[in-house]
């Protein structure tokens, strides 16, 4: 392990629950969403919005997870992911093991936290307790916080139009 | 030093140079090639030449050289070009290709034959042929060279060229590690400089400078290059190149005079000739003064006129070469920098439209706002064009190519072929540019191989032994058009038909219901060749789909003609770019669509008379003379309106059809407003909106809003538009009906036979409606005939054998109904059409009889009269409709007739009576299912598609009995379907056809009581 095993990961809440993504993978975030509804889409597709030009299509992160309805609190924030080409052309994301997809996607989220360093070592891989709620398959791995549990996202999983949402 | 980046460098240079050599080598052999062709080529392999030589590619240089050698001496009249020289530089420029493509390892690369080759064109090989003015010549004597040009190739022609022009002559010796590396230059930099101050003549590395890999590190590697200028004096030299004038020497003139005494490379026969020529060469490149510049130009002509070949170009194309481009007006651009222009320049131009949006409230306000708007406006639609046509690239491009394709082809194939080109430049999407390379590689491979006949073959047919293809493109309605147009064999429809049928691609009835037209199409079916054999040309068998498929990939069609014997037409229609549209703008339940303005053939406004009806559930539009299928795009993506919007059912009753072309078929696309026809930049679809599979792609409005663009072909297989290929509307809604048929309703085609009389015909039992005139039909013996696709039909009117009235005269406008599906059709004359109607028909049998008379019914209070056309058409043609010899013991056989349909079960039922003691009719399974328990049958005919359990499952359910299980079961459909087929494989059934066809259906009985014993079942 290098001493720079220490990542910054952007932290944002779904429901009650704090979830972060490796800060690399985020090129912005959007607030006051103009988002135009697809007919036809899957049900996680919040839909698209024009970001100066660029359309870029909206994953409902919770209804991804597949989280209740009544746990979701305010809408309207959008974290913009980088494509797969964009973080192959930056070389301070050669790093990551993580990868996004070649469209560009904006992940719909409830409310958006802090940016919190994260040391490797402090990931637990596997949790043992069992949250239900979740699909193991989109957990990368959780870190303890002094007041709660941050989740963190596997987005290849999350974006992955293959995994079925059961 | 010489690393990959140089070296990719020289390959992109070399080979447009390539490119630009190969149509001029080519057009030496015709009549259209000149001296401004003839020197491309030389500049072109000259300065292969000197890049290849400067980086160490000895065969490269090697070849080149010998080229520019011939080529020197074609420039200078003093060799006439002919199709072997032609031939044999072709073949050179191939081995330069190759060579070009991998320089690294050209050495690996034979090129003794092609030197060879080439050599036997120069007079110095020539031996005892050599000119007559040589033979008093004394033997070139060596002229001893300053030590620092022995090293360097000299170029007779160059250099005379330079001293007639008062260049000087240079030697410069550039150090690697001093002037190159430290310099952060490289040597091709110097490479071009020298090439922009006169004439690169050779350049070499010094290895003989190091002695070991010690020194290897420590000395500075020497290039040395030699070059002639127009630069007057050494000190130019130094500060130009930034090198010490110890490592500038010139060359004095003298020296070189000699040298070029004793070699003279350009041999003239009169020397004033000879310099005349060069200052005609010399016009396009170098300073001529305009004044004496005619008389030059007339001596010019003079001089091509003495030799034949090139006094031919002289009359023929003057004009043509004049706008040759110059290289260097033109930089080289990253195409990934393109591509991000254009979207920048996208942005801007929604950017604008919202400042335009803002500042409509606040043009008052501020003094001058407006007109600055205004400018913004106008510059940012002007900047987005402009950067759109940096994408343009001409087709030329490619078309150049074909003309070598042509020329090699026809040599392989004995065949005599020429290709007119047109058009080359007009221009598109550098993307589509590219990707149609291959297409038209293929399709021009075609007419050549296939097409085009032998020159022998031709003259029998009486025609010019040559074949001609024609490839051209040109703006057509924003779109571009390549024709790819040849005069040779053409196709037979036939031919087609037969082999799709042996290839098992179609079935014979898919096949026998297609007209001339549609079959030409089957070359695009995938699995088809038409080649007899397959060759190394073309006809892999995977050819035609795939061209079709390209095309169709970059938003194109493909669509062919071809007459036997006279040729062939393939037309491409492809749009301008790939990125921008034009589209109708569309609402429907408060969203917006863009549907592409390629596939909107007209708008319809419903309301009025413009009312959709239902035809066995399923809405279409009367559209003119055509039956236009119905879908709701609210329906078809589940859209609901909100408050306040307009959408959904409401679009039946006031809403607009958009009538959509989808490969010749059409449907009519509901929505409920229109709101713009604009140009839309289109954007990628993410792989989730991809896998909904009913939008192209997405655009950003002018307002920034996002909307969907409509994938024609996917709403259609959305809404289970199913389109029989090149199937009429009719039909196509006739197959949606069928499926979602479930009661016992008919459709019904209401006409007119002139008077009152309304007539009624089931509308499934139609093919097709033609609208002729009554001059259209030709008169043979008693009969009438109509020419239809290419065959004769035979007319019936249907007075001369119904009891109906007589008309006093026929109008000139008449129409024709085709049955579907005879053995040999008849059409019936209406004059007029009046209606289509689905109703449950309550049949009156009784009251109005006669021959061709089904009976007779009421459908909206009028009196209709059902036509039987089996019955007419016995009465018509009695020889092929009436059965003659049926054998006796039909008489005692029980038939148990099962179908729901009312129309079908008379008409079967009353020809199936005159053949089996007895006939039975029942609707539906469970009926038949009942009788056959009840009583005993010899044969059963059902229909396939019964309402509840289907013909099949009856089959099943009969072949499962312990009783019945060896019964005849014949299965008959109304339309077409290769599931039937397997299903009724699947559920042996004896047999299973199509119904309307009696006479088959006979042959068919008796073949089955051929094999089997009829008997009766026992209970």
């Amino acid at each position: 392990m290098t001493p720079s095993s220490q990542q910054q990961y952007m932290t944002f809440y779904l429901g009650g629950d704090l979830f972060g993504i490796n800060i690399l993978l985020v090129r912005e975030i959007i607030q006051n969403l103009d988002l135009t509804t697809v007919a036809k889409v899957p049900p996680y597709i919040a839909g698209v919005l024009n970001l100066r030009g660029q359309v870029v299509t909206v994953v409902d992160l919770a209804r991804r997870l597949s989280f209740d309805e009544n746990e979701r609190g305010g809408l309207g924030n959008c974290i913009v992911l980088k494509t797969s080409s964009e973080l192959e052309n930056n070389p301070t994301s050669v790093s990551l093991n993580e990868r996004t997809i070649a469209d560009k996607v904006g992940l719909l989220v409830d409310r958006i936290g802090d940016v919190l360093p994260v040391d490797a070592k402090s990931i637990i891989q596997t949790p043992n307790q069992s949250d239900n709620r979740l699909d193991k398959r989109y957990v990368r791995g959780v870190v303890r916080l002094s007041d709660q549990l941050l989740i963190l996202l596997n987005l290849s999983e999350v974006l992955n139009t293959e995994t079925r949402v059961e | 030093m010489v690393d990959n980046e140089l070296i990719g460098i020289f390959i992109q240079e070399s080979k447009e140079h390539l490119e630009a050599i190969e149509p001029e080598i080519l057009a030496m052999e015709s009549a259209s090639h000149d001296s401004e062709g003839v020197n491309t080529i030389f500049r072109g392999v000259h300065s292969i030449k000197g890049s290849s030589g400067f980086f160490g590619f000895e065969q490269i240089s090697k070849l080149s050289h010998v080229m520019e050698n011939l080529m020197a001496l074609v420039r200078d009249g003093q060799l006439s070009p002919n199709s072997e020289m032609v031939s044999v530089l072709l073949a050179s420029t191939d081995k330069l290709k190759l060579m070009i493509d991998d320089p690294q390892h050209c050495a690996e690369v034979a090129i003794e034959d092609e030197v060879k080759q080439l050599n036997t064109f120069l007079p110095a090989a020539k031996g005892g042929t050599k000119p007559a003015q040589d033979k008093g010549e004394p033997a070139p004597k060596q002229v001893k060279l300053p030590d620092s040009l022995k090293r360097f190739r000299l170029d007779p022609y160059i250099l005379k060229n330079a001293m007639q022009h008062g260049h000087l002559v240079f030697v410069i010796r550039l150090f690697m590690n001093k002037d190159v590396k430290e310099k952060g230059r490289t040597p091709y930099d110097y490479f071009k400089e020298i090439e922009s101050l006169g004439e690169f003549v050779d350049a070499y590395f010094d290895f003989s400078s190091i002695s070991g890999l010690d020194d290897a590190l420590s000395t500075d590697l020497v290039c040395s290059f030699l070059f002639t200028t127009v630069m007057g004096s050494p000190d130019m030299i130094t500060s130009v190149f930034d090198i010490p004038a110890a490592q500038v020497e010139e060359i004095e003139a003298g020296v070189i005079k000699e040298w070029l005494g004793t070699n003279p490379g350009v041999q003239t026969p009169e020397g004033r000739e000879a310099e005349v020529f060069l200052e005609v060469v010399e016009d396009d490149s170098g300073p001529a003064s305009d004044a004496g510049h005619e008389p030059d130009k007339a001596e010019d002509e003079d001089h091509l006129a003495s030799t034949d070949h090139l006094a031919v170009k002289a009359s023929s194309a003057p004009a043509a070469r004049m706008k040759v481009k110059r290289a260097d007006e033109t930089i080289r651009v990253n195409v990934s920098l393109l591509d991000s222009l254009m979207n920048l320049a996208g942005e801007m131009v929604l950017s604008r439209n919202q400042l335009i949006r803002i500042a409509e409230n606040h043009g008052q306000e501020i003094a001058g706002l407006q007109s600055i708007i205004q400018n913004i406006n106008l510059v940012t639609s002007d900047m987005h064009e402009k950067v759109m046509q940096t994408r343009l690239q001409a087709l030329g491009i490619i078309f150049g190519k074909f003309t070598r394709i042509i020329r090699d082809l026809a040599m392989k194939l004995g065949k005599e072929i020429i290709l007119d080109i047109e058009g080359e430049d007009v221009e598109l999407d550098k993307s589509i540019v590219e990707a149609l390379s291959d297409p038209l590689t293929h399709l021009i491979r075609n007419c050549a191989d296939h097409g085009i006949e032998t020159p022998e073959e031709r003259e029998r047919m009486g025609k010019p032994r040559e074949g001609r293809v024609r490839l051209t493109a040109k703006h057509v309605g924003g779109q571009v058009l390549i024709e790819i147009i040849d005069d040779g064999r053409g196709m037979n429809p036939e031919k087609l038909r037969q082999k799709a049928i042996e290839k098992g691609v179609l079935k014979p009835e898919e096949a026998a219901k297609m007209s001339d037209r549609q079959a030409l199409t089957i070359i695009f079916l995938p699995g088809f060749s038409t080649a007899e054999k397959v060759s190394d040309v073309s006809g892999r068998g995977v050819g035609m789909d795939v061209v079709r498929t390209n095309i169709e990939g970059l938003g194109g069609f493909v669509d062919i003609d071809s007459e036997v014997g006279v040729g062939t037409r393939i037309s491409l229609r492809l749009p301008l770019t790939l990125a921008i549209i034009p589209a109708m703008i569309v609402g429907s339940c408060g969203r917006r669509f863009a549907v592409p303005q390629v596939n909107l053939e007209e708008v319809v406004r419903l309301g009025g008379k413009n009312k959709p009806e239902i035809i066995r559930g399923s809405r279409v539009l009367r559209l003119r003379d055509s039956l236009l299928t119905l879908i709701n795009l609210a329906d078809v993506l589940e859209l609901t309106p909100q408050e306040g919007e307009r959408g959904g059912a409401s679009d039946w009753e006031d809403g607009y059809v958009l009538v959509l072309n989808l490969d010749n078929n059409q449907y009519g696309l509901i929505v409920s407003e229109l709101l713009d026809s604009e140009e839309i930049a289109v954007k990628p679809l993410s792989v989730y909106l991809k896998q909904v599979g009913c939008y192209s792609g997405v655009t950003i409005m002018g307002d920034g809003k996002v909307a969907m663009i409509v994938d024609i072909q996917g709403i259609a297989t959305m809404a289970r538009l199913k389109f029989a290929e090149n199937e009429i509307n009719e039909q196509s809604a006739l197959d949606l009906a069928n499926q979602l048929r479930s009661s016992d309703s008919e459709s019904l085609l209401l006409f007119r036979n002139e008077g009152l009389e309304l007539f009624a015909i089931n509308l499934s039992t139609v093919a097709r409606i033609e609208r002729i005139k009554a001059s259209d039909i030709e008169h043979i013996g008693k009969g009438e005939y109509l020419k239809l696709g290419g065959r004769s039909l035979r007319l019936v009117r249907m007075h001369d054998h119904m009891p109906i009235a007589k008309p006093e005269q026929t109008p000139e406008d008449l129409y024709v109904l085709v049955p579907k599906l005879l053995t040999k059709p008849i059409g019936i004359v209406a004059t007029q059409i009046v209606d289509t109607v689905q109703t449950v028909v309550d049949l009156d049998r009784e009251t109005i009889s006669g021959v061709g008379i089904l009976g007779s019914t009421f459908i909206n209070d009028a009196l209709v009269l059902l036509v039987d056309i089996y019955s007419l058409f016995e009465s018509v043609d009695p020889e092929v409709f009436r059965p003659v010899a049926y054998p006796e013991h039909f008489k005692n056989l029980r038939v148990l007739l099962v179908d729901n349909n009312v129309f079908f079960r008379t008409v079967e039922g009353d020809f199936l009576r005159r053949l089996f003691g007895e006939v039975v009719g029942v609707r539906n399974a469970a009926q038949a299912w009942e009788k056959l328990s009840e009583e005993n049958f010899h044969v059963v005919i059902s229909d396939v598609e019964l309402p509840g359990t289907s013909g099949f499952d009856l089959c099943a359910k009969v072949r499962h009995s312990e009783r019945y299980k060896h019964l005849p079961f014949i299965g008959l459909s109304a339309r077409q379907d290769p599931n039937h087929e397997v299903l009724a494989k699947e559920t042996l059934m004896d047999a299973y056809q199509m119904k309307f066809d009696k006479v088959k259906l006979l042959r068919l009985i008796e073949s089955i009581f051929d094999r089997k014993t009829p008997r009766l079942t026992q209970s």
